[in-house]
């Protein structure tokens, strides 16, 4: 294979790869916003949480890591909830202070992990450790395993969305908070459990990232970044958008990277939401929501 | 009287309503202009098309011969255009004298020598200066309203233009509220137009009345004219009841 | 100059109700005399340092107070501005050997013009959006200053050597005269305060709060909203490129680490000061600052070294997220609508007949409860 075709294979691989755990922190926002108009930035920290508790379950056998992140995504779940009840319950008609509500959290949970794990980077190994080399483009197993289960996880989103009474519910209050209510459904809960499964979503991600590269105390707040980012640009409170939003915004990253300048990696991302922000402030899809109140 | 406002053929699509359709109306200077119609015909998408705070989707608005169309609301509001609103018309949290402090942004340019010239006077000319310390949200609604009024006027308006200032009133404070309008037209040469629901009231204080109907305009004239117009008649209480009108 | 004496205090007398004035905000005035007491009180240079600090943070947490407490735009990208302040100062001293006179404004400017390059756009959209983009930006810069190594140096960061330029005999070098140095920057804090009380009093300072509180009323009544935002974003810049200045002498090296104070996230140290202080008094951001300095040094001081930096940063976020869910006026505001309410209460309980003691235990009872009474801002 040619020098240039294996070159654009492989950063589209690494892009593919990294798509999948931005998606799934903007997918922890977006379901979050658009239910109920807070963005939570905390959810970095949450992610970061999760990829320590993942790292503290884990064992040296493989199978209790298939285990780890499930276990760590019912944790912060139910820490997510809690907060819910406890914090956030109290902002829903000024979400901007459940924005600041989020900055202080951030402040909490990241320095709980460095007072619990301190401050040196933990790496979880891999489950599969082959390599699968085609004509010089390397993809280790562990990577497909990831996407794959990525890809896994949003499509189980998407259905239980579009299919379950559940996920229905969950639509009619963020179109119409005081219409669903009316029509019997518990808001309340409604919120809670998405505050949860949004924390959930982030721990995993959390889990996988810490089975793909180095973790510690920040890596939350990073990805934040390029959740959010992904999250605005396919229009906060739109779950297709995110997704595809995760394509562009990983596919821009890995290729400005590779193609241009490296450390101005973040830049791109930021750049790009940037101008979302200012030319299309719903994002490049409809968003849905409560997103044309917040941001007028 | 030659109008100070036209609105020529205005219109607004909001995702298919038609809030407002080829709209055309003049306001003449100096005049209290009436705006009345059934709810949702258009009257505040008017005075949100005029003043700049929803863009048109097509039409044109001209004051004092300038072309207005388009431009930012304090743009609109600078040149002499000012509008209140139905809801959230005051700071809440403030008193009234910082109310009226906040709205104060000095006297403009071409400001009529019949403008009150600061917050002092606005205040005594609503009769609110001995609440003057009280919060906004303490006070009668009644003084409330009035105070909205008050902070259009610290804007040195030539055409102000009140969104139902009588909503909720009773009628002592509708008839209170009258007598104010009246006294803003005459003593400080501001031309008004108002929309209300209180037919009492407009019928009272307007020199000319417009009637809005599903956007657009279906009458136009004096008062007495206007109650008796058999379009306006059927558009408020049935085709039936003009039709029975017109056939005694 | 009498005539100005009096109309200030007519101001003063006429805006705060009697028992406020005596009871809140005389005595938090009287306080701001303690910081000329520290270098006596403050047994260690070490202690004198942080007190350096603290009146460096309050310069910067007075201007985060005109953008966010007055006219109710929640930037991130505040302590941003301050490191574009800092980094000017830095390069005009090591490149330029520039005199303390030129870099305070020329730092204030800087950051201004910073703030206003960041203002045109991110004030196109509304608070919300407003807040993530000033945040990207923070992270933008920060990867500016680590990747423009020419002119930056890169995450090696400046280092800077010098002291302020001396007053005739007065030396400022804070290895030596510490105490001078503390005075410099005390008064500069003093000044900051000075001149926000100024903004607050003018129409400035109201045109503001109205854009905070309505701002489609503010629209109707000709106020321009954009330019007014920018304005205000342009001020709280300066102010914070003024305490760059203070914060290069005093650290004598600037870099743009994830922990420096310069990252996005450093802002919500300075939200807390401004919400545990007041939000809605110009004593607000001093209180604020003070207790985040001061407070961990007290709480070991007493209970021993029980706070790490990490404990302190959990029990700040965690004062954060309170104070914006219950007081939302601070600790100023509260105070003063804590008195406010005891005294209202005990009249009305005695009026009603109830006895002394009763009627004092409901009137304490009410003022420890947040529900403001009262105007909100002064």
């Amino acid at each position: 294979m040619p020098q240039e075709l294996t070159e654009f294979l492989q950063q589209l691989f690494n892009a593919v790869r990294i798509s999948g755990v931005y998606a799934l922190v903007a997918l922890g926002i977006t379901v979050i916003f658009g239910l109920t108009g807070i963005v939570k930035f905390s959810i970095g920290e949450l992610l970061t949480l999760g990829a320590f508790l993942t790292f503290s379950f884990w064992d040296q056998d493989r199978v209790i890591f298939f285990l780890a992140v499930p276990l760590a995504a019912l944790a912060i779940g139910a820490l997510s909830l809690l907060l819910e009840r406890v914090a956030f319950r109290f902002t829903l008609d000024q979400p901007i202070n459940g924005f600041i509500v989020s900055l202080g959290l951030i402040l909490v949970l990241q320095n709980f992990v460095i007072e619990a794990w301190g401050t040196s980077p933990r790496a979880i190994p891999p489950v599969f450790t082959r390599i699968w080399d085609v004509g010089g483009v390397r993809m280790p197993m562990h990577d497909w395993f990831v996407i794959w289960v990525t890809v896994g996880l949003i499509a189980s989103l998407f259905l239980f969305l579009r299919l379950t009474k559940y996920g229905r519910a969950i639509r009619a209050c963020a179109e119409d908070r005081e219409a669903a209510a009316l029509m019997g459904i518990p808001v309340g809960l409604v919120i809670a459990c998405t505050f949860a499964l949004g924390g959930a979503l982030a721990a995993t991600a959390g889990g996988l990232v810490g089975s793909i590269q180095v973790i510690h105390a920040y890596i939350g707040a990073q990805l934040l970044l390029k959740g959010f980012a992904v999250a605005l640009v396919g229009g906060l409170g739109n779950i297709e958008g995110a997704v595809v939003a995760a394509l562009l915004v990983g596919m821009t990253e890995t290729f400005g990277a590779g193609y241009l300048a490296t450390e101005w990696r973040d830049g791109y991302t930021f750049a790009l939401m940037i101008m979302v922000l200012l030319l299309r402030p719903s994002g490049l899809f409809r968003a849905r929501g409560r997103l044309q109140e917040t941001l007028q | 009287m030659a109008p100070v406002l036209t609105v020529e053929r205005l219109s607004k699509n909001f995702s298919g309503v038609r809030a407002l359709e080829h709209l055309s109306l003049d306001v003449h200077e100096g005049e209290i202009l009436g705006l009345v119609g059934p709810n949702g015909s258009g009257k505040t998408t008017l005075f949100s098309c005029v003043t700049g705070f929803v863009r048109a989707t097509a039409g044109q608005v001209t004051w004092r011969g300038r072309d207005i169309t388009g431009l930012a609301p304090d743009q609109i509001a600078r040149l002499g255009v000012v509008r209140t609103f139905q809801q959230k018309m005051v700071f809440p949290k403030a008193t009234v004298r910082d109310n009226v402090e906040m709205a104060w942004q000095g006297l403009r340019d071409g400001a009529s020598d019949r403008v009150l010239t600061c917050c002092d006077d606005i205040l005594h000319f609503l009769g609110l200066a001995d609440v003057e310390d009280r919060l906004a949200t303490e006070i009668p609604f009644g003084s409330a309203r009035k105070l909205g009024v008050g902070l259009a006027l610290a804007a040195q308006p030539q055409l102000l233009l009140l969104d139902e200032p009588a909503a909720g009133l009773n009628q002592d404070e509708s008839r209170e509220l009258g007598r104010l309008i009246t006294r803003i037209a005459r003593e400080l040469a501001v031309t008004v137009c108002v929309i209300e629901h209180d037919m009492h009231l407009v019928m009272a204080i307007s020199n000319r009345i417009a009637v809005l109907h599903a956007g657009r305009k279906i009458a136009e004239g004096k008062p007495d004219e206007i109650a008796n117009d058999p379009d306006v008649i059927s558009v408020y209480l049935g085709e039936k009841f003009a039709r029975s009108r017109s056939s005694q | 100059m009498a005539t100005a004496i009096g109309r200030l205090t007519s101001s003063i007398t006429t805006q705060y109700p009697p028992l406020d004035l005596l009871t809140v905000r005389l005595p938090l005035a009287a306080l701001l005399f303690v910081p000329l007491l520290a270098p006596p009180l403050l047994p260690t240079s070490r202690l004198l340092s942080l007190a350096v600090t603290a009146a460096i943070y309050v310069i910067v947490a007075n201007g985060l107070h005109v953008i966010f407490s007055y006219t109710g735009q929640l930037s991130l990208a505040h302590t941003t501005l301050w490191g574009l302040g800092a980094y000017t100062a830095a390069l005009l001293i090591t490149h330029y050997d520039a005199p303390t006179l030129a870099l305070l404004p020329a730092a204030g400017l800087g950051a201004a013009l910073g703030a206003v390059a960041i203002g045109i756009p991110a004030f196109r959209t509304a608070g919300f959006s407003f807040a993530i983009i000033t945040f990207s930006f923070a992270e933008i810069m920060r990867l500016v200053a680590n990747n423009w190594t020419s002119v930056t140096e890169g995450s090696l960061g400046i280092t800077v050597f010098d002291a302020p330029t001396p007053l005739g005999p007065i030396k400022f070098d804070t290895f030596n005269h510490l105490e001078n140095f503390y005075y410099l920057t005390l008064a500069f804090a003093y000044l900051s305060l000075v001149a926000l009380w100024l903004i607050r009093q003018s129409r400035l300072g109201k045109t503001f709060i109205a854009i905070r509180e309505n701002e489609a009323l503010a629209r109707s009544v000709g106020i321009n909203v954009y330019l007014h935002k920018l304005l205000a974003f342009a001020i709280s810049g300066f102010f914070a490129g003024v305490a760059g200045v203070f914060f290069v002498y005093h650290q004598k090296h600037i870099e743009p680490g994830p922990l420096s104070p310069f990252g996005a996230f450093f802002t919500i140290q300075f939200l807390l000061m401004i919400l545990i202080g007041g939000r809605f008094s110009v004593l607000g951001p001093v209180i604020g600052a003070a207790v985040v300095v001061f407070g961990p040094e007290v709480v070991n001081g007493i209970l021993g070294d029980v706070l790490t930096l990490s404990r302190t940063q959990i029990i700040f976020g965690s004062l954060l997220a309170i104070s914006v869910l219950t007081a939302p006026r601070g600790i100023v505001g509260q105070a003063s609508a804590g008195y406010q309410n005891f005294f209202a209460v005990l009249r009305q309980s005695r009026e009603r007949g109830r006895s002394w003691p009763v009627s004092a235990a409901l009137a304490l009872a009410s003022s420890i409860v947040p529900v403001g009474r009262g105007k909100q801002d002064s």
